[in-house]
This record gives structure tokens, sequence and C-alpha cells, in this order.
């Protein structure tokens, strides 16, 4: 009993210390905004040429399949901080020292992270509810509710265990895990469609368009059989109307969709027995092997220090101060990284020169602004995450020097990333191609810099930009490749677009920086 | 060279305070800012930074609005935060030609000065270990060190001893004595002594205002009189804590020995006794508490 009054102590309070920060009042404001996609078209689910008519059933299974693709992707980064949380702020080590065990901890950690996404869920559903009684034809509640209970919350409670498990395992706590999610998110999604096992199917998106296509065929004998989640570029000339009155949930479908809470229990339990109990934090302070010596006495070493203030001081902000301070940042950004991630990133480059233009151009370009995801990601933070702002914002001209020069480094590891791939492209007189580069080179640090500086984490940059990065430059959808992997991307004017939206985040990169330094 | 505080206010919500009508005139020399916790200290440092800017009232910087035009303060300027940090996978040697490149500091005078400051905290052989091994009080040395890379005209460090152990603590007081001079130095804490032991003027501050400006010995001489030695049986000590206000207690074979802090000799067998500067701060503090209440 007392285990579970620990339990519940633990959800309660990290519940309220995430849904107090500013970063939650921003998880909402974009919840609303896909809420608000939802309804007006831009993103839903696309049934080939059949077109659903707005019953209670549909309202509530489309958002609820857009919550899950969706929520699930990006709720991930927003809840994968819970134990870091305790291991930055040292509440984690109190928590170690006390006779809470590891499963108990863990366990608390995943409920905190699905009542968090179940919040989520929440206003889409109410979202829902509204749209419905708005914009719907009839109301039904469980019809529209159904799924998201069946569906949705499931799939919330897995994301829960995944992020809390990524959290125990050393490896996958930084940008590394957090681009391996989105690729075993992307394999989730993708494997009980393509295997057809029901027991792979954690996010009960088969289930849901196996009956939905059933329907659909039955109304519509022509039915293509397409299913899309998102936006789906075919257009058609005619649709007909269907009527989807919804699932008749059994309890078969009830125990199928248990799968996803078992799983999820499961990834805690196991991340309560790797757990380290914040060991590492404990490690880290023991392995300081450096010795500490004192300040020289005065009889070692006079402390007199000479004035030298007349020959320290710039005379003007010259350009090869800039230069100076750019190669500062480009060697705190690349800093630290393991070896692997050089021989890694030599590794894309070297192939982006020996493939045929085209194929690196559309096949190589994505991974090659992939790789430094982990470099970006700490832009327009690192001073607050290492609590370097005093020193840097109190310095002269703050914004001119020190925060020009990060987004320039950021600029100079993008360009540095495809300049093999570049020189090909000017090479070959491409010259679309090779300004869209540019473009990109300028969209990537701007947008890294922006998010950083406005949501304080770096964790908002890794979701926007591998969801655009995901759906743009590898599944080549014109309208948002910026990186203009193809031609359609490039005659679309994707590449110019993401050039001018670059340089508005830029502007607001400068003036949330702005508002950092005056305090 | 001076910094003139007129009527600086700060506040963070409709009611919520940082700081209210502080005003202070500084010249050249160390400038002990005391106070408790919560007081509006680093509040007031982040201002002087100019990395925070007051709601009311404003700072000069000979005669300069720092808030206006804050890059002439910042060019003499050095300041090492309260909760100060590097980025660890640099060493000193490269974190503070970072900071020096930050400031804009001539590169070849740059390197010359950051030997002699890694020489200064004895961080020589140091200088290309990784700074995410060191030890905190090795951080803070190197925190010393960067806010001394412009041969600053106005130090400011905030809780600068946090972190130090003792020996490092008075060496760091000593090094604060010599550099004042021809310059101001602002120095924020809470640890009397390390006040006492190089500030020419002290300046105590309660809920965000300004409750005293003097120097050590006018604080002692104001103070004189009011403290007292007294020592009470153990099971009494309760009831003196409760209606006196106590700056220390020791325990004796005859009891503990109080050191009262009374207007008015506590009791009958209660000894006068010179006052040091924690007892004249604590005398400040109380009054101002005493004075605040409704």
């Amino acid at each position: 009993m007392r285990g579970w009054t620990g339990l519940a102590w633990i959800v309660r309070a990290d519940v309220l210390e995430r849904t107090r920060r500013y970063s939650f009042l921003m998880t909402i404001v974009a919840t609303l905004y896909l809420g608000y996609l939802v309804d007006n078209g831009t993103i839903g689910v696309r049934l080939g040429r059949a077109h659903p008519l707005p019953t209670s059933a549909w309202t509530g299974m489309m958002m609820a399949l857009c919550t899950i693709t969706f929520v699930s992707m990006v709720g991930f980064y927003v809840v994968n901080s819970a134990v870091a949380r305790d291991r930055e702020t040292g509440v984690g080590q109190i928590l170690a020292a006390t006779s809470m065990s590891s499963l108990m901890y863990v366990l608390g950690k995943q409920l905190s992270n699905f009542i968090v996404l179940s919040i989520v869920t929440c206003i889409l559903a109410i979202g829902a509810l509204l749209i419905q009684a708005f914009e719907g034809t009839g109301f039904a509640l469980w019809p529209l509710v159904s799924p998201f209970l069946f569906l949705a919350l499931p799939a919330m409670f897995l994301t829960g265990g995944l992020a809390v498990l990524f959290e125990c395992v050393w490896f996958l706590r930084g940008v590394f895990g957090n681009i391996l999610y989105f690729f075993l998110f992307t394999l989730l999604l993708v494997l009980p469609m393509e295997t057809g096992y029901p027991a792979l199917d954690v996010y009960g998106l088969k289930l849901a368009m196996d009956r939905l296509q059933a329907d659909v065929r039955a109304a519509v004998p022509d039915y293509d059989g397409r299913f899309t989640i998102g936006a789906d570029a075919v257009r058609y000339a005619q649709t007909t109307d269907v009527r989807w009155e919804g699932i008749p949930w059994s309890a078969a479908d009830a125990g199928r969709r248990a799968l996803p809470l078992v799983y999820g229990g499961a990834l805690a339990l196991a991340g309560g027995l790797i757990f380290d109990r914040f060991a590492s934090a404990r490690r880290e302070k023991a392995s300081r092997a450096t010795r500490a010596r004192p300040f020289r006495s005065r009889l070692a070493l006079p402390l007199a220090i000479p004035r030298i203030a007349g020959r320290l001081m710039e005379t003007a902000a010259a350009p090869w101060l800039y230069s100076r301070m750019l190669l500062a940042e480009i060697r705190l950004l690349i800093r630290g990284l393991p070896w692997w991630w050089y021989l890694g990133g030599l590794g894309l480059w070297s192939i982006s020169l020996t493939l045929d233009v085209g194929a690196a151009r559309s096949d190589v370009l994505p991974f090659l602004w992939l790789w430094p995801v982990l470099l970006w990601s700490s832009m327009g933070t690192r001073e607050g995450r290492y609590r370097t702002a005093g020193v840097l914002f109190s310095a002269p001209r703050p914004l001119a020097r020190q925060f020009m020069a990060a987004w320039g480094a950021g600029c100079v590891v993008a360009l540095a990333a495809v300049s093999g791939l570049g020189f090909r492209l000017a090479a070959s007189g491409d010259t679309g191609a090779l300004l869209s580069l540019f473009a990109g080179a300028a969209f990537i640090p701007s947008l890294a810099a922006a998010l950083g500086v406005w949501s304080r984490t770096s964790r908002t940059f890794e979701a926007v930009y591998l969801a655009i990065w995901y759906l743009g430059p590898l599944h080549h959808i014109p309208s948002i490749d910026f990186m203009g992997t193809t031609d359609a991307a490039i005659a679309s004017g994707s590449p110019a677009a993401f050039a001018a939206i670059a340089l508005l985040l830029f502007a607001a990169a400068i003036a949330g920086r702005r508002r950092q330094i005056r305090g | 060279m001076n910094l003139v505080i007129s009527n600086v206010s700060k506040r963070y919500r409709s009611n919520v305070w940082g700081l209210r009508e502080f005003s202070l005139s500084l010249t050249p020399g160390v400038m002990g800012l005391l106070g408790p916790n919560g007081a509006g200290k680093s509040t007031l440092m982040r201002i002087l930074a100019t990395i925070a800017r007051p709601t009311g009232g404003t700072v000069t910087w000979d005669g300069v609005d720092i808030a206006r035009a804050p890059d002439g303060l910042r060019s003499v300027l050095g300041y090492l935060p309260q909760d100060f940090g590097v980025y660890p996978n640099l060493t000193p040697l490269e974190f503070l030609s970072y900071v020096a490149a930050a400031k804009g500091l001539h590169a070849a005078a740059a390197r010359s000065r950051i030997d002699e400051l890694l020489l200064l905290v004895n961080l020589d052989g140091e200088r290309n270990q990784r700074l995410g091994g060191f030890s905190g009080g090795m951080r803070q040395r190197v925190g010393i060190a960067q806010a001394l890379l412009n041969d600053p005209r106005l130090l400011i460090v905030d809780e600068p001893t946090a972190g130090l152990d003792p020996e490092e603590r008075v060496r760091f007081r000593n090094l604060l004595a010599d550099l004042s001079g021809e310059r101001i130095v602002i120095l924020s804490t809470h640890i009397v002594p390390d006040v006492e032991a190089v500030a020419s003027d002290i300046a105590i501050i309660v809920r965000g205002r300004l409750v005293a400006h003097e120097q050590p010995e006018t604080m002692l001489k104001a103070a004189s009189g009011k403290v007292w030695e007294w020592i009470v049986p153990g099971e009494e000590l309760v009831s003196v804590r409760s209606r006196f206000l106590l700056s220390g207690t020791l325990r004796r074979s005859e009891g503990v020995l109080c050191r009262v802090i009374a207007d008015e000799r506590p009791g009958p067998d209660a000894l006068p006794a010179p006052p040091t500067l924690e007892d004249a701060y604590l005398i400040s503090v109380s009054r101002a508490k005493t004075e605040a209440l409704p």
C-alpha cells in the first residue's frame, strides 16, 4: 500500500511539474493547431475517391487516427524528459536515496507520461465533439469517443512506455535516441500493414484501416483501396459520398487493443530493471579525477594583475573578430561527439561524391542533413542548458557577435555536410538545385535557433525538423521538400518559400534572443 | 568612474517585486552587498550586469543609462553570475578564448591574459583538460578567470565563494582585495565574513529595499551596546530564543552561552560584548523586517 501511495505521489508531482511549465502551454497551443488543421481539411484521413459524410463515427475516427499519427510521434519528444529532469535538477539523487524501488519510480514516470499525452488526446477528442456538434450531421457520443478509447489512448500508453524506456537506456537518452525513435515509430506504423500480423498493430491503424476499407468497398464498388493519413497529393475529379457509422467494438477488438497496454507495461518493467537509479550522475561526480589544486598562494605568486585593458580591447567590430567568434562557435558545435559520428558523416559525404548526382540528391541529401541534427538541436538552448547565458549576454553586442556567430556556425555545418554534392551540382550547372542547398542551409539553423530560443528546449526542433524531413525530403512531397531533392520540389518553389521562411525564423530567433538578453 | 543606481525597481508580477526604489551611488572600492535569501541581491546584480532591465528607475555608468546603451558598460564589465556554468567539452583555455572573443578582446593580448589568469587561479596544469571533469570549485575558478579577462572597471561577483573550500575562500577574498583600487567591485553574498574581509562599503538589502549603506566601522558603532553574552541553562534556551534575537550559541559546562542582540540587558547576569559585523547585519535585517510589518 505504501508503494502504491508513493507511486501516486510521484505521478502527481511529475504531472504538476510538467503542466506548469511554459513548454506545456506550447504543447496545448500545438494541439489546438493540430485540431484546427484537421477541421479545415489540411490533414485528415483520405479513402481514395470515397467521401465520408461527417457522421459522429467518422469525425471521431478521423480525429483519433490523426491523434495517433501525430501525437504518438511528437508526443514522445514532449514527454521523454521526465527522468532527465530529475537527473538535471538533482531531485533524482534524493529519490535514489529513498526506499522507493526503481520499478515504482519508472512506472510512476510512465503513468505521468501517459497522463500528459492523455490530456492532449482529450483536447483533441473535445475538438472532435465540437466539430461534430457545429459542423456534423447528427450527434452520437459513443461512435465519436470510442476510437479515442480503443485506439488513441492505448497508443499513448505505449508511447509513454517507450519514452521512459528510452530514458532508462543510457545511449538512447540524447539526440541519438530521439532520431532512433523516429525511425522506430515509422517502422511501427508500417510493420502491421506489411506483415498483416495483428499483434504488431500497436497503434491500431491496421484495425481501423481494415474496417474502413471494408465498409467503403461495400459502398463504393470501384474504390481503389487507397488509405492515407495526413495529406494526400492525389486528387479525385469525382468522389462518392459514404455514410460510415463506425466500428461495432467487440470483445476481441478490445482484447487486441489491450496489447499496447501490455507492451507499455512491459516497457516500463524493462526500464525499471535496467534503470541505473541515477548512478551515472554519481559516477560522473566520482570520476572527476582531476584533482583540485587551490589558488596559488600569495607567497607562490604575486596576485597583482597588470592593467592591460588598453591593449586588450578591440578597436572595432572587425570582420576577423566575427570569424574568430565563428570558429569558436563551430568548435563548440562539433566538440565532444563520439568517433563514429565523424566517421558516419564522412561516409555519407563520400557517398554523395561517388553516387550519380541525381541519386545523391534524391536519396543521400536527406541523410546528409539528418546526420548533424544533434549539432543544430543545441542552437538557441545551449546558453541556458549550460548556464553560460549570464556571461555571454553581459558581453558587448551579444546579438551581433555571439548569436550571429552561433547561427553562422549552424549554416557552416549545413553547407559542409552538402559541400561534396554542392560542388558536383555546380559543376553540372544545376543552379536550381544548388540554390536549394543554400536555402536549406539557411532554413535549418534558423529553425533550430528560433525554436530553441522560444521553446528553450532542443526537443521542439528535433520533433518539428524530423516531421518536416520525413514528409518532405524523404518522401519527396514537393510542397515541404525544402532541400529540393527532386526537380518537382524546385519547380513547386518550395526551396524559395523555405528561404523566405528561414528569414522569418531568423527574425523570430533574433527577437527571442533580444528578449532573453533584456531579461 | 561611477555607477549610480536611482530609484530602481523590478516588478515581476502585479504584486511581486524583486527590487523597490533602490538607490545607491558607487565609486572605486569593494562594496559588499548583503541580504537574506530572496532579498533581491541577484536581481540587482543582473540589472547591473545589463542582463535584466529595471521596470522603474535608472542605472547610469559614467552618466550613461545602461538600459539604453548597455555596450559601454559591457566593454568594461566583469561578471560572475551566481549560476555560472561552462561548456563541458571545452578546455579552460578554449572556454576562456571563447569568452574573450565574445567580449571582443584582441586575440594576441587575450592569449597572454588567459595564460596569466590560468596561473592566477592555478588551473595552468589543467588548461587542456575538459571542463566536464572539473569539480565545482575548479569550475568556479574558471568563472573567476573569465570575469577578469577584460581587466574590468566594474567587477560584479554574485556568490563567488559558493563551492570553494575554506582555504580557497580565503584566497579568493585576498584576490578581491588586491583587485580593488581603481575599479568598482560589487560582491554579493550572504556570507558576512567574506564581506567583512574585503569590503570598504556595505549595503544591506531586505525585501528588495536598501536598508543600510555604510562603512563597516559605522555599522559596528551602531551595533555597539546591543550585543550581550549570556549563559543560560540548557532547558531555558527555547524560551530565550523565542524572546530574543540570537546571533550564536555555544555549549558550555555551566549552560549555553548565548550571543543575544537586544537594546537592553536581556538578563541580570548578561554581559555586554563587542559586536561583530554579523551582529550588526542581523540588527539591520531584524529592524528592517520589523518596520516592514503592517
